[in-house]
């Protein structure tokens, strides 16, 4: 896969609308962030393991350097070897290795041996296919979710300096702050708690820790909505020192708050079908963010510019959301038949 | 092996709420700050990465994104077949899981 995505870097950089003064850069950063995947790739699943099978201060530990070491290795790559480009890119992947080798202890720790040394190992092969295809399933609504953002960013860069859209713009709209995280750990309680539950039959159960987590999710997103709204042009100056990027960025965050609604309902239904085994209803919800993602890219963004982009996320998981909602009544109207 | 701290099945809700959440929010929040310093080193000597990300990074989101499906799938199979089994040992599930997701990552 990633020997075919380098082969097919012009098309790619053609079909991205990538402008000739940007060609060289991006054309680095793409090449070293693809060869690097393997590790960058590797550190999630390091991340993962720690949480599944770490301890409370493990998984702490694990996540802090998580976080801190992205800054500790950007502070290393750029501010002190002056790696420009090839640094940025070469940031997640060194993370990776050292969460790899974090995994690797706490899984010595904990006494959990890795496939190749456990006694007596046997592959569950019932499990292996069991997780094959419902990570496809799960890894296609992601890539159909992915296909409206491919649109989107294709669009966007079409109209780069149409008059609609300005370059300033996309930069502005790439930086991130991981806000909806806590949106993200809800969605791991989810994990962590409603497969064991519904598959014991506390059905109950499993309702109340639903709402419990929806009441908490939205509470959240409303906050986020004001945060978006009101404090963008203070999150950009402490980025930038160009008063127009400033302002520009206070704009995308204004467009952008309107999306946080939606997406606080999306982190938990979704979560909740694939954790039930409606692996197909979450993966349709994955259609819907697509075909709204599709949308703002063919109609929106032609016709509003930068607002269009801006508010694109909103209508992508507005169309999700609404549906997952309505696919959540329907469904206990139909358990209520049985 | 570690005994896990939490019963899913009978603790009340609050306490897998709080016990799951509250180091994943304290993370959260202190990569707030390690995310902001990240963006300043990015702005003053990342050169021109925010455009560029802006430009192409949807591709290489795209395959990673991928990945963690996989992952996050192993983790609600070996659950329920941990459930279903009870066999007392973890073990041989959580390995399987191991090797279906370097397998999928290497494809």
């Amino acid at each position: 896969m990633i020997g075919a995505c380098l082969l097919a870097k012009k098309p790619i950089f053609s079909l991205f609308y990538i402008p000739e003064n940007l060609y060289e850069s991006t054309s680095v950063f793409y090449t070293v962030g693809l060869l690097s995947y393997y590790l960058t790739s590797l550190g999630y699943f390091g991340v993962t393991l720690v949480n599944g099978v770490g301890s409370s201060t493990q998984l702490l530990v694990g996540n802090l350097i998580n976080s801190c070491g992205t800054m500790a290795v950007a502070f290393v790559l750029l501010g002190v070897f002056k790696l420009d480009i090839i640094g940025a890119a070469l940031i997640a992947p060194v993370c990776g290795i050292v969460l790899v080798v974090y995994a690797l202890i706490v899984l010595k720790k904990n006494e959990i041996p890795l496939p190749k040394t456990a006694k007596g190992f046997r592959l569950d092969k019932k499990l292996f296919f069991a997780i094959l295809k419902t990570g496809l399933l799960m890894g296609l609504q992601s890539l159909l979710c992915q296909v409206g953002d491919i649109c989107l960013s294709v669009q966007t860069n079409r109209f780069v300096d149409s008059g609609l859209i300005s370059l300033s713009f996309v930069e502005v709209a790439s930086v991130g702050l991981p806000l909806t995280g806590i949106m993200s750990s809800f969605s791991t309680v989810c994990l962590v708690f409603i497969p064991p539950n519904y598959n014991a039959g506390n059905k109950k159960r499993v309702k109340k820790f639903l709402w419990i987590m929806m009441v908490l999710t939205v509470s959240y997103g409303a906050i986020l909505t004001l945060v978006y709204a009101f404090f963008g042009k203070f999150f950009y100056a402490t980025v930038f020192d160009d008063p127009n990027l400033i302002a520009l960025g206070a704009r995308y965050w204004r467009y952008y708050s309107a999306s946080m609604i939606p997406v606080s309902v999306l982190f938990v239904l979704r979560y909740y079908f694939d954790c039930i085994g409606y692996n197909r209803l979450a993966m349709f919800a994955g259609v819907m963010q697509m075909l709204g993602a599709l949308f703002a890219a063919f109609v929106i963004v032609p016709q509003f510019g930068e607002l269009g982009r801006g508010i694109s996320t909103a209508i992508a998981f507005s169309f999700a959301t609404i549906y997952l909602v309505v696919a959540y009544f329907l469904v206990e109207k139909f358990h209520k038949k049985e | 092996m570690q005994k896990l701290k939490f019963d899913v099945l009978n603790d009340p809700i609050r306490k897998i709420i709080i016990g799951v959440c509250v180091p994943l929010i304290i993370v959260t929040v202190i990569s707030w700050f390690t995310t902001s310093v990240t963006n300043i080193l990015y702005g003053k000597f990342g050169g021109e990465y925010f455009t560029v990300q802006g430009l192409i990074g949807i591709v290489l989101t795209s395959i990673t994104q991928v990945v963690s499906c996989v992952i996050s799938a192993s983790w609600i199979k070996t659950a329920i077949y941990y459930k279903e089994k009870r066999s007392g040992d973890e073990k041989p599930y959580l390995a399987t899981s191991v090797y279906v997701t370097v397998i999928v990552k290497r494809c």
